[in-house]
Formats: C-alpha cells, sequence, structure tokens
C-alpha cells in the first residue's frame, strides 16, 4: 500500500460562504483582518530596504483599516439610535423615581406647612384676644 | 358671636379609639410590601452605580487609549516616510465620536441607580412623624390662645405621627418597588441591546484596533533598540530580591536570546490587553444580567445575593486595571 504524498507547497484556500453573512461576522472579519495587518507592521516596515517598499506595506495595511473603519462607520448608523432610544428610557425612569422622592417630600412638607400656617394663625388670634 | 368650641384635653382617648382601626388598616395596607427590604434596595442602588461606571471603563475606549492609537497611526506613516494619513484619522474620529456618544447610555443607567439609591435612603417617613406632632402642638397652642384649651393630647398627636409613618413608609416600599421595576425592564433592554452580536463587534473591535496601533508601535520603537527593558526585567525579579543592572540596556542590545526573549515578554503582554477587551465587555454584560436578577428578588421581598455580582465587578475592576496599568 502506497503512502499518500505529502504536499508541502503552499495551497489555494477557498472560503465557502453560504450566501449569508452576517455585519457582525462581516465586521469581525475586517477586523480582525485590519489588527493582523497592524500587527506584522513592525516585522515588515522592519524588514524594509527601500522607501518604496515601506510606502507599498503601509498602503496595504491602510487598506485594510479603511475598509473595516468604513464598515464599522456604517454599522454604527444602524444601532446609533437603539442606544439612543435606551439613554431616553433611562431619562425618563431617573426623573420618574426623583418625582417619586420629591412626592414623599411633599407630603412631609405638607404637614410642616400646615404647622407653620396654624402657628401663624396662632399669632394672628393674638391680637383679637 | 359664636365662640368655637374645641374637645376637652380627656378626649384623646376618643381620637385613640378612633385612630386604632385607622392603625389597623394602615397596617393591612402595609402588609402587601412589608416584604420588600428597603435596606436591601439601598445596596442595589449602590451597586448598580458600581456597575454603571465598571462598564464605562470596560466597554469604551479611554481619550488616553485614544490617543495613543492616532499618534501610533501618525508614528507608522511618518516613519514610512508618508504624510498624515487624514482620511483615516478623520474616520477614527467620526468613529470614536460616534461610540462616545454611546456613554450616555451608562452615565444614564448612574443616574438612574443614584434615584434609586435616594429613594431607598430616604428619610421622609421619619421625618413625618416629628412634622404631625409639631403640628399638633401647633394646633394645641393655637387652642390654648383662642380657648384656654387644648384639643389634642400628647399621645393622640404621637399615635397620629406613628400612623402618618406607617403610611408614608408603605408608600415608600410601593415606589421603591414601582421604581425597581421601571429599572429591570430598561436594564432587559439594555442587556438584549448590549448582547446584540453586531453591537459587540462595533464596541470590541474598534478597542482591540486602537490597542494593537499602539501595540505595534512599540514593537517598532523596541526593534530599533529604543526602549529600555529594565522597568519589565524588574518587574519579573523584584519578588525575589533582584533588580535590572546598570548596564542591563547594553547588555540586551548586544545579545539577541536575551533581547527575543524579553520581546517575547513584551507580545505576551500586548497580546493580553487586546484579548481581555472582549472578555471585558462580556463580563459587563453579564453584570446587567445579574442586575435584572437581584431586582427580581428584591420585588419579591427575597433576599439579594450580592456575591456572583460583586465576584463580577471585581473581575471587571481588575481587567480595567490591566487595560490601563503602566507597565
Amino acid at each position: 500500500m502506497t503512502s499518500k504524498k505529502q504536499i508541502n507547497e503552499p495551497t489555494i484556500q477557498s472560503i465557502v460562504m453560504d450566501g449569508h453573512l452576517e455585519a457582525a461576522e462581516a465586521l469581525g472579519a475586517l477586523s480582525a483582518a485590519s489588527v493582523a495587518a497592524t500587527a506584522a507592521l513592525p516585522v515588515a516596515l522592519s524588514k524594509c530596504e527601500t522607501e518604496s517598499q515601506m510606502e507599498k506595506v503601509i498602503a496595504d495595511r491602510d487598506r485594510c483599516m479603511l475598509a473595516y473603519i468604513n464598515s464599522q462607520k456604517k454599522t454604527l448608523q444602524q444601532t446609533g439610535p437603539l442606544f439612543e432610544r435606551t439613554a431616553k428610557e433611562l431619562e425618563i425612569a431617573a426623573a420618574e423615581i426623583k418625582q417619586k422622592t420629591q412626592n414623599l417630600h411633599n407630603a412631609v412638607d405638607a404637614v410642616n406647612l400646615m404647622a407653620d400656617i396654624t402657628r401663624l394663625a396662632c399669632s394672628l388670634a393674638l391680637a383679637f384676644c | 358671636m359664636n365662640k368655637i368650641t374645641y374637645p376637652q384635653p380627656g378626649s384623646g382617648a376618643l381620637s385613640f379609639r378612633v385612630l386604632l382601626p385607622v392603625l389597623f388598616l394602615i397596617l393591612l395596607f402595609e402588609g402587601c410590601s412589608t416584604s420588600l427590604n428597603v435596606q436591601n434596595a439601598a445596596n442595589l442602588g449602590t451597586t448598580g452605580k458600581e456597575v454603571a461606571k465598571a462598564s464605562i471603563s470596560n466597554i469604551f475606549a479611554s481619550d488616553c487609549e485614544y490617543r495613543n492609537a492616532i499618534e501610533a497611526e501618525i508614528f507608522f506613516h511618518s516613519y514610512a516616510g508618508q504624510e498624515t494619513p487624514e482620511a483615516l484619522l478623520d474616520a477614527y474620529h467620526d468613529v470614536q465620536a460616534e461610540l462616545v456618544a454611546r456613554k450616555v447610555v451608562f452615565t444614564q443607567l448612574s443616574d438612574v441607580y443614584k434615584a434609586f439609591s435616594e429613594l431607598a435612603s430616604n428619610t421622609a417617613p421619619t421625618e413625618i412623624k416629628s412634622s404631625i406632632i409639631g403640628f399638633g402642638n401647633a394646633v394645641n397652642e393655637y387652642a390654648a390662645t383662642v380657648n384656654n384649651t387644648k384639643t389634642l393630647s400628647k399621645s393622640t398627636a404621637e399615635i397620629a405621627g406613628e400612623i402618618a409613618q406607617l403610611i408614608l413608609s408603605a408608600r415608600k416600599k410601593q415606589m421603591i418597588s414601582q421604581s425597581s421595576v421601571l429599572i429591570r425592564e430598561r436594564l432587559i433592554k439594555l442587556s438584549i441591546l448590549l448582547e446584540d452580536p453586531l453591537v459587540q463587534k462595533q464596541m470590541t473591535t474598534f478597542k482591540q484596533n486602537l490597542a494593537q496601533n499602539r501595540a505595534s508601535a512599540i514593537q517598532l520603537l523596541w526593534k530599533h533598540g529604543l526602549l529600555d527593558p529594565s522597568p519589565m526585567i524588574n518587574q519579573m525579579t523584584t519578588d525575589i530580591g533582584f533588580k535590572a543592572g546598570s548596564d542591563a540596556l547594553t547588555i540586551v542590545r548586544k545579545n539577541n536570546r536575551i533581547r527575543d526573549g524579553l520581546e517575547g515578554v513584551m507580545t505576551y503582554r500586548l497580546k493580553g490587553k487586546i484579548e481581555q477587551i472582549e472578555k471585558g465587555y462580556g463580563n459587563s454584560v453579564k453584570t446587567v444580567r445579574e442586575l435584572i436578577k437581584e431586582h427580581e428578588k428584591l420585588e419579591k421581598g427575597e433576599a439579594l445575593t450580592y456575591s456572583r455580582l460583586h465576584q463580577i465587578i471585581t473581575e471587571l475592576q481588575k481587567i480595567t486595571e490591566l487595560l490601563s496599568r503602566k507597565h
């Protein structure tokens, strides 16, 4: 029986897609590419011997970063309103709770006010005694 | 002219008989919400504020992180003889501005818990008792002035004060319960929003890219022998009583093995920081979920177990510390 021949040469890989790529997955993939490109910069730049080589390295990395950051900007527009709405709802909740606390104080204030009014009435009554 | 007549001092006993059923009804009414523990609510308010604060540090890139990343970007381009990438920097700015605007959600969450704490620690029910007694005294003073009699006995005024305190305590508990529901409903929405895969990627990937920019700039500076590794050597050896020698930098520059070893540690630390970003986000989401559970327990009158929540908050604080630590 012949053993399988090992292939050490680089192979071409293809990404099989099911045709349904979620925005989150796409953004994650673009980010992974830009992080990897930036991570490779120190080694790549230090190996460059000419300025044109460095220009090429930087331009390739910038393409990855721009692809990620522009996609990020687009997706942020989708989810931004959800955060605005949540912030607004929390703001309303804070106001409602503050109002409840105020209502508790109002009860005490009302009684104190009544006491003050009665004392005032007392001083006025003295004038007629 | 008809003279106004007031009940005689002895009529306090009558008032007492009238007030007793009222007191009974109030106690019955209060019984509906006695299970809610006001102190637990106050503690939950404090914990909620801590969660909001820790989440801000873990989810959003700080001004310092952002500035470091932008400076790294400028450094790469200037290093390669390129002009400052204005378009790229503008895009960074837009993304950072949009993400920073989302911080308001957590600022509002902190405000909500501040209001909740204030409600729970509100002393109005105690205050009303002395106010009622004060009111009784004022009425008596008035009556004594116009009629030379007292209308309310001391005990009647005190009972009235007790009743007012009970009413307000019951009302306060009811308000706390209503507020807890209000907060919990919003926390559920926030949790769903934060768990959205797209939102999660938006929050974590930008922070990761900023961190990688800085990490790469540090590695490039290191490759050119510009960084002194003595503090790192100190950290690796201080606990057993060593420190970097005065000629450490010269030795490192001459010895490739030592340089590679230290570079390995540096890369490990930088990589670790980037990996912590996703963990920090995940923990922030967990704390929101735990808060929801604690609110449910509070509303049901069950004892609150903060151990899990505090464990996550501690983890969050550790990650924040790790991400902002100056090695």
